[in-house]
């Protein structure tokens, strides 16, 4: 029976209704229903009759394979027949089958070695000349590989049809699991069973020959109980042709999902194959032998390869079936820690060789102690860290796209080559749903990238609740997106989501270590109370366990962050030193989380005067870490960026300039050249230049300053930048250019909360220019207030105390009063001596400008010998073609000759401070 | 007319949108045979031991359509209010292409295939099933279109929901009231 629209008009309302009521109350509904109602009762009653369908009568309801049947079923007929001719060969019987093509027995035929072979018939789709060279280059490195555990390759060719074939020696034998559990054997045993295939892998790579391709069919072992391992690096025989680059890895494998449950993440993601990429399978593979199962194995080819590329392994002591059961469990946490560093996802990270993996194997089945350090998940958290922001412009259609990359990248790890990763269910999803963000894409409607990261947020929080870890993750990565778009609030939110996630998930580790991401950000806006609440929340969700030696440096660097958020350098210092020992253990040296820590450790030094150590740390690290790809640029950028300052702070300017240059041009290619990063990089290189006399080269970047001194951001920069950019202008007489420059200073001066020094430095710099035009007078009245208005007490760097004593001592000199600035310069060094040392060049700068007053009052032997103590510490802070010296080295002449030419004015000095 | 016969996606769009029927059966059978394309080709390239969800090859054929004609579907959730009635009709196809070989003793009897003897339904059942929704489809096409979307694609309610841009409650409502009137149907006829 079919309605008529009619009908359905009046009955889908009804429907409606009825399925909103419940039992009795949805018969006395449909009891008193009048008019053109009553009539449907009847049908009504009949139709929500169904809802009581179960079982056989629900199809609907019930779980069905059938989604995953899009794919059609190869029913391909065998391709070849007993008897067939294929090059030199006749097939004797078909032997196997696999997703890359048939195995026949089959024996040579042209009168050569009467010798039965295993005969390989590939089904790929290569131009015969392509397949003939590879194969006639390629057969001769694979044919020399002589090991009793290694088949032989006897010939490799293309029959004249096409059709190529590989002629293997021929193994009777079983898959090594198979094997393995057919003789009983127990864990011991099934290790150095593996052994043996171990030792073949490791002769072959020290041939230069990889695998690619190792999994149970691949490794046989016979009668006699000696593995073979066949089909060495016959995986790149059939590799694409080259010129189709965007093929993946798993082409060539010919990847039926059984080879996909062995591939190594960088296969996955068509990265370079190396050496890690067998150690990798191998791992696989003895997970599969102790356990009885293989550490990643959805049936659903998406989620495997989500799984391998992000999800850890079950340890293989918590898994309930192998043999790996009967072991003591200390043992079998040993094989843990083996058998989960040869299973990380960087290949870095794993073993080195197989030999390092197969000696602590055998270590293990001896009982000796194992060497690989219990695993470790920091890398997630290293992500999150420093000041590396992406350079993404904050609207446009384009940033759309950068954006899905990004978060790929972020999320998967990926390289941002979205053309040669093959689409995972991640990205699909961060891609679908960007795109359905997008209103109109094709109209190239400006949509603000932020908001399709909040969008992003809240579809993931809406539909993925069933999938709590990969929620996890991608809402992590969309937190760090967040903050590089400098939204730390929304940034904050989704962390704290994830925390909830995993509390639901019952990971209160994983929950403690998102608690710490989460106080970073509070770190990052500078709210450290905030961030010490998290970490106490931290700890009572998951206090640490001895031993956990990842989670106590994590600790560690968490409280050291919030010390130094407070200021507290020297306690920060004290646990990032603390966390250092700890983070070398867990971490190769140029591991992203290893960086971090000792950058930070850099800094510090800085901050508490240890200039000497900084630098020496962040030299070696930046030795370390520069052209190195496992360590990202930006990185390397903020490595480059501290130790120019921290030479700046030690007074090496001359090196700390060709620092900042370098800095300078990276910081353009990495991020936004008008962005807060290049901002702060390009504001320390002008300070630096200004004291090296070289103003006119801090020109360039007026503009970025100028936009930064008006940003109406919160930020910490516009000060910075408008004092900097007023010292550059004023230094290349260009103060006229920007007169709202001026204005700008005075009102942040007045900023409500500024810090102390800051402020007086804000102060500072205008009256400096006061003085520069020559309206000694009023800058000078306005110094004495401004001297008076600062008790002794006040909290303010010394080094601006004495700033202002000298700007005073120079306005009195401009007075022609010497006599009564001296007292005042001599405060100033003493100040500056204080802050930096007597022989900072700094300090010595501010003694030159006694010599000078010393000139006017006519002592030339005492400012001579200022001068000449302060020249060598100059030249060798600077340079000694520093323009900056000129003025001196012009002192110097006429405090040692009186006839000499005026020595520079005192302004002329002072532009240098 | 020359134009009768639209060739590209877009105009059979618009026409389909515009209530041309024959538009509509073109941009089934246009989007079939790009489900079976790709279908084909992610086997050919991965082998039968990998089992491509329907979401996934959803997802791709649009990735493919999208990247030669932007016009065609603004969005995803567009593409997939046609896409999704032609993956009903691909996979019933092949529900009885499987239910043949295994009669016919097809040589290639995949893991998948097994199971699905077990827990498929009658491709009988799924005819009937889809007849019905084509009948459920002239009343009130969303709801048809839920249930393509969930019962022959596999999404979750909660993702129809984002889809369609509605609420998870109302896609669970839409979906119980399709169920409905589909075993009405079914039993009717």
């Amino acid at each position: 029976m079919t309605l008529d629209p009619e009908t359905w008009r009046v009955l889908s309302p009804l429907l409606d209704e009825a399925l909103e009521l419940e039992g009795v109350a949805r018969e006395a509904w449909l009891a008193q229903l009048g008019g053109d109602a009553a009539a449907l009762v009847p049908l009504l009653r009949d139709i929500l009759s169904h809802q009581a369908a179960t079982g056989p009568a629900d199809p609907l309801g019930q779980q069905h394979h059938l989604m995953h049947l899009a794919t059609p079923a190869a029913a391909a007929p065998a391709a070849f027949a007993a008897g067939n001719e294929v090059g030199p060969y006749r097939l004797l019987r078909a032997v196997g089958a696999g997703g890359m093509g048939e195995v026949w027995l089959a024996e040579r035929m042209d009168g050569g070695l009467k010798r039965q072979v295993a005969l390989k018939l590939a089904m790929v789709s290569l131009r015969r000349t392509v397949l003939l060279q590879r194969f006639e280059r390629e057969r001769d490195i694979l044919g020399s590989l002589n090991h009793p555990h290694i088949a032989r390759l006897y010939d490799a060719g293309v029959s004249t049809d096409g059709q190529p074939y590989l002629a293997l020696e021929y193994v009777q034998g079983q898959p090594i699991t198979d094997y393995a559990d057919a003789h009983g054997l127990d864990a011991h045993a099934r290790i150095a069973l593996l052994a043996q295939v171990m030792d073949a892998v490791q002769y072959a790579h020290a041939n230069l020959v990889i695998h690619r391709d190792i999994k149970p069919p691949n490794v046989l072992v016979t009668a006699e109980g000696q593995a073979l391992l066949l089909d060495f690096g016959i995986a790149k025989l059939l590799e694409p042709d080259t010129a189709q680059a965007h093929e993946t890895e798993l082409t060539q494998l010919g990847g039926s999902a059984l080879t996909l449950r062995y591939a190594a993440p960088e296969q996955i993601r068509a990265e370079p194959i190396s050496i890690a990429t067998d150690i990798w399978a191998l791992g696989v593979l003895a997970y599969e032998l102790v356990c009885g199962q293989r550490p990643f194995d959805s049936s659903d080819r998406s989620q495997l390869q989500i799984d391998i590329l992000h999800s850890d392994p079950v340890r293989p002591s918590q898994r309930q079936t192998g043999v790996i059961r009967q072991l003591p469990a200390g043992l079998a946490r040993d094989l843990d820690t083996m058998l989960l560093k040869a299973l990380k996802k960087a290949p870095a990270e794993r073993y080195r060789t197989v030999n390092a993996f197969a000696e602590d194997l055998s270590r293990w089945t001896r009982d000796e102690p194992v060497l690989a350090q219990p695993d470790s998940h920091w890398y997630r958290w290293a992500k999150f860290v420093g000041r590396n922001r992406l350079a993404v412009a904050a609207t446009a259609t384009a940033t759309v796209a950068v954006l899905g990359l990004a978060v790929t990248a972020t999320v998967l790890g990926l390289q941002a080559r979205a053309e040669s990763a093959r689409a995972t269910a991640a990205r699909d999803f961060l891609l679908a749903m960007f795109r359905e963000a997008d209103p109109d894409p094709a109209r190239g409607r400006e949509v603000s990238a932020k908001q399709l990261l909040l969008k992003g947020q809240e579809t993931v929080v809406r539909t993925l609740a069933d999938k709590p870890q990969l929620q996890a993750d991608l809402l992590a990565g969309i937190a760090e997106a967040l903050s590089n778009f400098e939204d730390e609030e929304a940034a904050d939110k989704a962390r704290g989501q994830v925390v909830d996630i995993y509390l639901r998930m019952r990971q209160p580790r994983a929950a403690a270590l998102a608690l710490m991401d989460q106080a970073h950000i509070a770190i990052t806006v500078g709210d450290a109370d905030r961030a010490e609440g998290l970490l106490a929340r931290a700890d009572q969700v998951h206090p640490e366990t001895a031993g956990d030696t990842e989670f106590i440096a994590r600790r560690l660097v968490s409280k050291g962050n919030v010390a130094a958020a407070r200021g507290q350098f020297a306690q920060a210092h004290t646990s990032f030193t603390a966390a250092l020992p700890l983070v070398h253990q867990a971490y190769p040296p140029d591991h992203a989380q290893t960086v971090y820590t000792e950058r930070i450790l850099g800094e510090l030094d800085g901050h508490l005067g240890h200039y000497a150590q900084g630098i020496e740390r962040l030299t070696k690290l930046l030795a370390l870490v520069d052209g190195n790809p496992s360590v990202r640029a930006v990185e390397s950028l903020s490595i480059l960026d501290d130790l120019a300052y921290i030479e700046f702070l030690a007074g090496q300017y001359e090196a700390a300039g060709q620092r900042y240059d370098e800095a300078a041009t990276r910081c353009e290619r990495l991020h936004d050249p008008m962005g807060l990063e290049c901002a702060y990089t390009q504001a320390r290189r002008a300070e630096n230049l200004l004291l090296l006399g070289r103003s006119d080269l801090a020109l360039p970047a007026m503009p970025l300053l100028l936009k930064h001194a008006f940003s109406e951001q919160a930020s910490s920069m516009a000060p910075h930048a408008a004092r900097i950019g007023h010292r550059v202008l004023a230094a290349n007489g260009q103060l006229g250019k920007h007169p709202e420059l001026q204005a700008r200073l005075v009102a942040l001066a007045r900023t409500e909360g500024l810090p102390p020094t800051l402020k007086l430095q804000l102060q500072l710099v205008h009256l400096r220019s006061e003085l520069m035009q020559g309206r000694t007078a009023q800058a000078l009245g306005e110094l004495e207030r401004l001297s008076q208005a600062l008790p002794a007490s006040a909290k303010v760097d010394p080094k601006a105390r004495g700033l202002l004593g000298l700007y005073r001592a120079q306005a009195l000199q401009a007075q022609g009063n010497p006599a009564a600035a001296l007292p005042l310069l001599q405060a100033a060094q003493a100040l500056y001596g204080e802050s930096l040392g007597a022989e900072h060049p700094m300090t010595q700068l501010v003694a030159v400008h006694q010599a000078r007053a010393l000139w006017a009052l006519q002592r030339s032997a005492e400012g001579l010998a200022l001068i000449d103590h302060a020249l060598p510490v100059l030249r060798t802070a600077m340079g000694s073609d520093a323009p900056a010296l000129h003025a001196v080295e012009q002192l110097r002449a006429a405090l040692a000759a009186p006839d000499a030419p005026s020595p520079a004015t005192a302004s002329q000095i002072t532009l240098l401070l | 007319m020359a134009d009768t016969h639209p060739t590209d996606l877009s105009t059979m769009v618009t026409r389909a949108q515009g209530g041309d029927a024959l538009a509509a059966q073109q941009l089934f059978a246009a989007l079939y045979e790009q489900l079976r394309r790709l279908a084909r080709r992610e086997l050919a390239k991965w082998g039968p031991q990998s089992a491509l969800g329907a979401t996934t090859l959803l997802h791709e054929a649009y990735l493919d359509i999208s990247q030669r004609d932007a016009l065609a579907f603004p969005t995803q959730a567009h593409f997939l209010a046609y896409a999704a009635r032609a993956m009903r009709g691909l996979l019933i196809d092949r529900v009885r292409e499987l239910q043949a070989q295994k009669r016919g003793g097809g040589l290639h009897i995949t893991s998948l295939d097994t199971e699905c003897a077990e827990l498929c339904p009658q491709p009988e059942l799924l005819s009937a099933i889809g007849e019905a929704l084509d009948e459920l489809a002239k009343l009130e096409p969303a709801l048809a279109q839920v249930v393509d979307l969930k019962f022959f694609c596999g999404f979750s309610m909660a993702e129809i929901a984002t889809m369609q841009n509605s609420s998870e409650r109302t896609v669970q409502r839409q979906w119980e009231k399709a169920r409905l009137m589909l075993y009405h149907a079914m039993q009717a006829g």
